[in-house]
């Protein structure tokens, strides 16, 4: 099959392709390294986990953001168009720059904050399925950025923070571990934050998890609604 | 032109984003044009010379055109609406299907009422 | 970054008339389209101040008329503020959009009472 691939080396971005042998069975990604390992050691993509789970591999593929180690070759038609992601700064070839990406999600404070922690005296913190079930699905998130690549919001504005920070801030909201909600939500209730959504909803549609980031902007919408009319009253 | 990015879309969803902005743009300019048009209400000739122009059959098919850019921003925000207050979600293809036939219906009616009376 | 701009009281309810807005447009708009184009030579001048004469008709167009004003000019500020030269111009925009806003009801009611 026939791999078109946009490469870029710094200054040039340009088009290559490689004609790969494959078989059923055979990944988007295997089909990427036997290129590298084979035909041209200077192509750059990165992976790692190989099986979906650390996000790495996100790539354009023939026009949709995928997860190249989750793609099978023989459901694309020839030849097979790979690009970087959209939105992001090319580093080189398939390669991007993550670091805004990670930047706006350590802004929403992705961990659980609690004042009665004692490292001492550890103590267990029970939690019912149910209360699981509210931010379950938006913890599967792996950080792929694919949401970011197609969202019109983040097109445009770079510093909009973006379905995937804004999945991780509802997560944390959402949890009934978490006690201080408050600052997460100064943070996505910012110019920045929640507001540029525009429900376009492309984040959904493509997310490789199918955990609905455009809702999860939603319901912290309406959270940064209901604490900013409670502020209006000082309850 | 990287707002040409609102109009690549790749999927229905944001294909029905770009037409609500496109919509809405043109839907902004068209209400300056006529609170504009409006104005010459103070000079009844004007005005009367000027709506011989417009309600024409000649501009019927453009005022349909129009009709179909506001039916659609109206029913089409109805679906955004529903979503941003956090429902549906996992209904949206449904519910942008739906919309789509009742654009269409309310459309053709409108145009068919449109042309009765011209 | 977000962190500069958390103080930020306008956006919620911005966002939440605008949906108000939309909802009661979607119903005053079509009485304006209905009324306009329902009966013959609805849009000649006698019948338009006819309209305007009524109080009814004149209190719903007034509403119809802050409305429209407020969900366009609010929505053209969202658009501009999506990109990066408008939200480097925020302030412009935002009091721009106030402007035209107070300029489109004022024409709007002085239309309006001109009957
Ligand atoms: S929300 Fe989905 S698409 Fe976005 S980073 Fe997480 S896993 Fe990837
Ligand atoms: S390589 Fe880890 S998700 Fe694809």
């Amino acid at each position: 099959m026939e791999f078109r691939i946009r490469r870029f080396d710094g200054e040039n971005s340009f088009w290559q392709s490689y004609e790969v042998p494959t078989k059923k069975g055979m990944t988007v990604l295997e089909c990427l390294y036997y290129i590298r390992d084979n035909l041209d050691s200077t192509l750059s993509f990165r992976a790692s986990c190989r099986m979906g789970i650390c996000g790495s591999c996100a790539v354009k593929i023939n026009g949709k953001p995928k997860l190249a180690c989750e793609t099978q070759v023989s459901e694309l038609k020839n030849p097979i168009v790979v690009e970087p992601l959209d939105n992001f700064k090319v580093l080189k070839d398939l390669v991007v720059d993550f670091e805004g990406f990670f930047a706006k999600h350590k802004m929403v404070k992705p961990f659980i904050v609690r004042d009665d922690i004692d490292y001492n005296s550890p103590v267990e913190l029970i939690q019912t399925p149910k209360e699981l079930a509210k931010y379950y699905n938006y913890s599967l998130c792996i950080k792929c950025g694919a949401c970011v690549s197609v969202c019109p919001a983040a097109a445009t504005s770079e510093d909009y923070l973006g379905p995937a920070a804004l999945v991780a801030a509802y997560r944390f909201c959402a949890d009934s571990r978490d006690k201080d909600c408050k600052d997460r939500i100064e943070i996505i209730s910012s110019e920045r934050g929640v507001w540029r959504c525009h429900s376009a909803m492309a984040c959904s549609e493509v997310c490789p998890k199918k955990i609905e980031p455009a809702k999860a902007v939603q319901l912290l919408r309406r959270k940064a609604i209901i604490h900013s009319i409670k502020k209006l009253f000082r309850w | 032109m990287r707002i040409m990015k609102w109009f690549k879309p790749v999927s229905l969803q944001d294909l029905a984003f770009a037409f609500q902005r496109l919509t809405g743009f043109i839907l902004a300019m068209y209400l300056i044009l006529h609170l504009a048009f409006l104005s010459t209400l103070s000079d009844p000739l004007t005005y009367e010379s000027l709506i011989a122009i417009t309600v024409s059959p000649t501009f019927l098919p453009l005022d349909s055109l129009l009709v179909l850019c506001g039916i659609y921003h109206g029913l089409n925000g109805i679906r955004v609406i529903i979503h941003e207050l956090g429902y549906l979600h996992e209904h949206r293809k449904a519910l942008l299907v739906i919309c789509a036939i009742l654009t269409v219906i309310a459309w053709l009616y409108a145009t068919w009422v449109m042309y009765e009376v011209v | 970054m977000a962190e500069k701009s958390a103080k930020n009281v306008l956006e919620p309810y911005a966002w939440l008339l605008q949906i108000i807005t939309g909802l009661a447009m979607v119903g005053l708009v079509t009485f304006h389209f209905l009324t306009t184009h329902m009966v013959e030579h609805a849009l000649s001048f006698e019948s338009v101040s006819l309209r305007f004469q009524d109080y009814g008709y004149k209190i719903i167009y007034a509403l119809l008329l802050i409305f429209v004003a407020f969900h366009a000019f609010n929505g053209l500020r969202a658009i501009a503020l999506d990109t990066e030269f408008g939200m480097k111009r925020k302030k412009l925009v935002n009091w721009s959009m106030v402007v035209v806003f107070l300029a489109a009801l004022i024409v709007g009611l002085y239309i309006m009472f001109l009957f």
